[in-house]
């Protein structure tokens, strides 16, 4: 029954955990600029407020996050990804921000239990 | 309970409502079953008890299916093959069947290095290839047939022009049975980042 009942709860929401990356990035970089000795802590910072976010939301899942930071330079990059999931309870959502002098994009993959 | 006892039960049933509806319908007109008359005397036995049974609602839940009768509903009474699969009680993988994070990096590399080789970036093209390089990775994990494992291939391409870039990856997961790998490749006008997760389905 409690299967169930919990069903709707766990898939993987993508506003939701849009949301929680849009708000980690302005609050670890929100007004900064790109600066080579800080991308480091700077990605760091990212990534464990994701996470620390999606565990409050307490839900069955196995996360992953990813993100990358890239100087603003007239380079391009292009990221692809595949995956080998159940359809049906997991998913990803892949967040892009830039300012003025740099580019991140966060990725997270939410795999259910 | 063998399927022979209810079926016979169900078309008793029916025929008793079509032999009460004509009246006088005698023994030979019984269609099918049982067309011998020491058989139709047992049926007829039978029937009577079944109707008090019905009368007095135990069977009720056989009304439900009158409209099978004869005896090919044999077959079509059936249940449905639900494939059912057993508990393993297996709560991680075996030791040989872990997610190799070093034959995954090998993989990865030599993919890396024969698909990218003496490749330009191009802004259109570049999306492609990025695309094909998880597919191709993807299937290549899965012909080490980690079982229960869900892989996630992500594949970064960019063009060098003395960019700075950095790139952190954290995540919550069993740190016995879950691992991940990264390929890196590069030339003069690309670099070429490869990253593979492998993570245990409990």
């Amino acid at each position: 029954m409690d299967d169930f009942q919990s069903g709707e709860e766990t898939a993987f929401v993508v506003d939701e955990v849009s949301n929680i990356i849009k708000e980690a990035v302005e609050g670890a970089i929100g007004g900064n600029a790109y600066q080579h000795n800080k991308v480091n802590q700077w990605t760091s910072n990212v990534v464990e407020q994701c996470l620390n976010q999606l565990t409050k939301l307490g839900k069955p899942f196995k996360y992953i996050v990813t993100c990358v930071i890239m100087q603003k330079n007239g380079a391009g990059l292009h990221t692809a990804s595949s995956c080998f999931w159940d359809n049906t309870t997991d998913g990803s959502c892949t967040v892009r921000w830039e300012n003025k002098t740099m580019y991140c994009i966060v990725s997270v993959f939410g795999l259910a239990i | 309970m063998s399927n022979g006892q209810p079926t016979r039960r169900i078309s008793q049933v029916s025929r008793r409502t079509s032999m009460s509806s004509g009246s006088g319908q005698g023994m030979g007109q019984m269609p099918g079953y049982g067309a011998s008359p020491a058989a139709a005397h047992r049926w007829r036995k039978l029937s009577r008890t079944m109707s008090l049974a019905l009368s007095m609602g135990r069977r009720f839940s056989y009304l439900g299916r009158p409209s099978v009768a004869g005896m090919h509903s044999d077959h079509m009474r059936m249940p449905k093959m639900e494939v059912k699969l057993e508990n393993t009680y297996q709560l991680k993988p075996d030791e040989d069947k872990k997610y190799s994070p070093h034959a995954v990096r090998t993989v990865m590399q030599n993919i890396l290095d024969s698909t990218l080789d003496g490749v330009r970036y191009d802004p259109t093209s570049s999306a492609i290839v990025a695309q094909n390089l998880t597919d191709v990775i993807k299937t290549r994990i899965k012909e080490f047939n980690y079982h229960r494992y869900k892989i996630i291939v992500t594949v970064y391409i960019g063009s060098q022009k003395g960019q700075s870039l950095q790139m952190s990856s954290r995540a919550i997961w069993d740190t016995e049975n879950d691992n991940f790998s990264t390929a890196t490749y590069t030339n003069e006008s690309l670099f070429c980042v490869a990253l593979a997760h492998g993570v245990y389905f409990e």
